[in-house]
């Protein structure tokens, strides 16, 4: 378990919904928005571990659950805190020596302590930079919150390297910058600095290039790779995208409705799906052979994503499900194992075990 | 760096920043105007001024409802106010039938065709031991050469006294002395009808008509001759002592109490208006910036709170704001003001009175600016870069002060230099109805206006009008410029 940096266990987030007077009048039970609903994953070190799935699927939502912006309903998520963390978490919170759980309350100099190693880019460049703020104060902010560097002339330093090492040259021509005067491109990099600049070991990656111009996708994804390299990182990255996934992942989660239904390497999962969803989604993926364009793709899934406040009975897809069973309605698949490091959660691969 | 220095470099760019503007200029001239001339009053203006102004016998010499002396240019018939300070005249000293005679005679020039509004004599004489009594009496010689006799003769007995304090403002024997003079006018006016304003028949010709069963007069400009006979029965002293008595005494004067007054007139009472517009200047200040500060500090501090944490802390402050919006302001205030008025009587009432309508108009005025804020608020906590500033680690404090303020510091600059002048107006609409603590606020100035004066009387209405104009012209400038400093992209 040395070289896992993230254990999630069965991580769930209900969002309740408001009730009417007269549903609370009738007794009704209160209804929940099941956005993520029990998954499990663990995350390697140095690795990029990736969840993919439709929008409403619940993927930004775990995300934002591991870097802690909101507050989980339920689960574990065991995290191995770096060296430099280590010191400033008491004894008592630290299991097997090293791992924290991240979820529920913690203390706020150990939640502090966690931001220092746990960051996130989000998916909207435009959204994340404060208009009203400097590039070179954005960027101050996490050192002053941290206080690392005692001095200005000490910050401004750490911020020129920052914004170099995110390719924005020369860093003086950027930090006296509003965000409203650089580009989209321009700004995920301060947004990358920003999570950068506190030197985390996790990034949460949220879709960080969905909202760019496709001219400047591989840039930046090869800017994250680059970063790795250079630091001891691990990325969780979230996209809807197949081919940014491809490009870029070790090992990929799939998730459907709040649901983690296929997992394992990206090669073998894209090349070699096993869950009619996964299926579906590779299918959907363009094909920049031109030869190919002519054919009419066969789409196996039908229908539209169900509501997450009204999860269907079994598996959550049967309703879309080409292959769907009279199981499939009734009882939810358990995660197997296909091949080692792939699993799947569908009644098609799991005949033999279920009980009939 | 101290925080100090610090304050000190964004006040001089802030400054900086608005003199680029010529909104932001006009707005700092008048701001440095309004403080200077509000401090200068402040430091000058005495500390029960407002007992003085209400009820102050100052204000008797004054004429009443008289127009400024510049309105003369305008086409006004103004007659000066004339006084003489009679202990520097020299008097023809006589003896008649043992009495010692001061005679005085005063030459007044009337050159407007209007009348005077009054005549005045006072005296304040310690006189020496041996005077037994004392008697004033006024001859007027019109330049017609009609003599007036007595229209002014008071005794003072001085057996057991030797100070003669006399004040003749409106002396009683002045309708006698006009009707024994001009022995005609009793066929046609009442006694009542010639003492509304003897002045007429004083300085006028008069002439009459048998057929219309009337009298006209008209203003008489010229030479008028006062002759002022000061006489004492004496025993034992020398005309010498009594002379050097007058001449040391602590007033002995005749005033005739002209229609047109000062810089910016007077009202029904003979109140100098300038001086009531000058020390409105701090009191207008005061109130506006005071309840507008106040006001907008709490409502963006409950905004904020209610927005920001949310739950039960945020139920509670919009159901009280609901609550402070459902009460009526204008009844409150004059419920309020009402029982003060009835409560104090004692010298801290004008105080007292300004102090709750302070705390009742904050009280009332914050509630509007909390919604807005709030709402604000929510909208920008939820803004992604207040997530990512959350995602670094920083406090709820830093999040508010760093990113929310700044946010809603247009909205706070705006709404400051909008209820500032909306306080002062406020306050005088309290005036107008009746609400009055007593210091002349330019609000309480129109109010009596509307009370006491006619549409006419434009020196008593238009000027406080055009002061609060003023003042509000100069927040609403300063809010534009203040707008661009603190929206960056409204800067380039």
């Amino acid at each position: 378990m040395s070289n896992v940096k993230l254990e999630v266990n069965d991580l769930r987030k209900y969002f309740p919904i408001r009730r009417g007077l007269t549903e609370v009048l009738s007794g009704k039970p209160p209804r929940y928005v099941r956005a993520v609903d029990g998954i499990s994953f663990e995350v390697i070190d140095g690795e990029i571990f990736c969840l993919v799935g439709e929008s409403g699927c619940g993927k930004t939502t775990a995300g934002r659950l591991i870097a802690r912006l909101i507050e989980a309903t339920g689960g574990k998520a065991m995290y191995r805190v770096s060296k430099n963390v280590k010191e400033m978490i008491p004894e008592g919170l630290l299991v097997n020596g090293d791992y924290v759980n991240l979820l529920g309350k913690l203390p706020g100099s150990v939640d502090k302590a966690l931001r220092l190693d746990i960051q996130i880019i989000f998916q909207d460049p435009y959204g994340s930079l404060n208009p009203r703020m400097t590039i070179g104060s954005i960027l101050e902010e996490p050192l002053i919150i941290h206080s690392i560097g005692s001095t200005k002339e000490e910050r401004q330093e750490i911020i020129y390297r920052a914004l170099s090492e995110v390719k924005l040259n020369p860093p003086e021509e950027f930090v006296e910058r509003y965000p409203h005067m650089i580009s989209g491109g321009q700004r995920q990099r301060v947004a990358i600095a920003r999570a950068m600049i506190l030197n985390p070991s996790l990034v949460v990656a949220d879709e960080p290039v969905s909202m760019l111009d496709v001219s400047i996708r591989a840039e930046i994804l090869q800017l994250m790779l680059d970063l790795k390299a250079l630091r001891n990182l691990s990325y969780i990255f979230i996209t809807h995208d197949l081919a940014v996934a491809n490009y870029i992942c070790g090992r990929i989660a799939v998730m459907y409705l709040g649901k983690i239904v296929e997992l394992g390497p990206s090669d073998k999962v894209i090349n070699n799906p096993k869950h009619p969803y996964t299926i579906a989604l590779v299918s959907a993926v363009p094909e920049p052979d031109p030869s190919n364009r002519t054919k009419i793709r066969e789409v196996p899934i039908k229908g539209e994503i169900p509501s997450a406040a009204a999860i269907p009975s079994g598996c959550r897809l049967h309703p879309r499900c080409p292959y769907a069973m009279d199981i499939c309605k009734v009882k939810e698949p358990p995660m197997i194992e296909v091949e080692p490091g792939h699993q799947v959660a569908c009644w098609l691969h799991t005949k033999e075990s279920a009980p009939s | 760096m101290s925080l100090l220095s610090k304050m000190y470099e964004s006040w001089s760019w802030i400054r900086k920043e608005i003199l680029s503007q010529v909104s932001g200029k006009v707005a700092f001239v008048l701001l440095i105007a309004l403080i200077v001339v509000s401090v200068y009053a402040a430091i000058l203006m005495p500390p029960d001024y407002a007992k003085y102004w209400d009820v102050g016998s100052k204000w008797v010499d004054n004429p009443y409802n008289a127009p400024p002396e510049w309105a003369s240019y305008l086409g006004y018939v103004c007659v000066p106010q004339t006084f003489y300070d009679l202990r520097t005249v020299k008097p023809g000293v006589s003896e008649v039938s043992g009495r010692v005679v001061f005679t005085y005679n005063i030459t007044y020039d009337l050159s407007a065709r209007d009348y005077p509004q009054g005549l005045r004599i006072r005296a304040n004489i310690v006189v020496p031991q041996g005077v037994r009594n004392a008697r004033i009496r006024v001859d007027i010689i019109k330049p017609d050469g009609a003599r007036l006799p007595a229209i002014i003769d008071t005794y003072v007995d001085l057996t057991n006294t030797s100070l003669i304090d006399l004040n003749l403002d409106k002396p009683e024997g002045i309708v006698t002395a006009v009707m024994s003079a001009y022995r005609d006018l009793v066929k046609f006016l009442s006694v009542e009808e010639i003492s509304i304003f003897p002045m007429k028949y004083i300085f006028g010709n008069l002439s009459y008509s048998e057929t219309l069963k009337k009298v006209e007069t008209t203003p008489l400009p010229g030479r008028y001759m006062f002759v002022i006979d000061f006489s004492f029965r004496v025993f034992n002293v020398q005309p010498q002592e009594i002379l050097r008595a007058v001449e040391k005494s602590k007033e002995f004067s005749l005033l005739i109490k002209g229609t047109c007054y000062g810089l910016m007139g007077t009202d029904y009472k003979g109140r100098d208006l300038a001086e009531g517009l000058f020390y409105g200047f701090p009191i207008a200040l005061a109130i506006g910036l005071l309840v507008a500060l106040a006001s907008t500090a709490i409502g963006v501090v409950a905004g904020l709170v209610s927005g920001y944490y949310g739950g039960f802390i945020d139920e509670l402050i919009q159901r009280t704001v609901d609550v402070m919006g459902s009460i009526p302001l204008l009844p409150i205030l004059i419920l309020i003001a009402q029982s003060i008025a009835k409560t104090y009587t004692g010298e801290d009432k004008p105080i007292v009175m300004l102090t709750a309508i302070f705390a009742v108009l904050i009280a009332f005025s914050w509630g509007g600016l909390a919604i807005i804020i709030r709402s604000m608020t929510l909208s920008i906590k939820s803004e992604l870069y207040v997530e990512a500033a959350k995602a670094v680690g920083a406090s709820n404090l830093r999040i508010i002060s760093k990113h929310i303020l700044p946010q809603i510091v247009p909205y706070i600059a705006a709404s400051l230099v909008y209820s500032t002048p909306n306080a002062i107006l406020t306050e005088a609409g309290l005036s107008v109805l009746g609400i009055r603590h007593g210091y002349p606020t330019w609000g309480n100035i129109l109010s009596e206006a509307r009370q006491n004066g006619t549409i006419s009387q434009w020196w008593w209405i238009l000027p406080p009008g055009f002061l609060i104009a003023i003042v509000s012209l100069t927040f609403v400038l300063l809010g534009l410029a203040l707008e661009k400093v603190v929206e960056p992209k409204l800067r380039r």
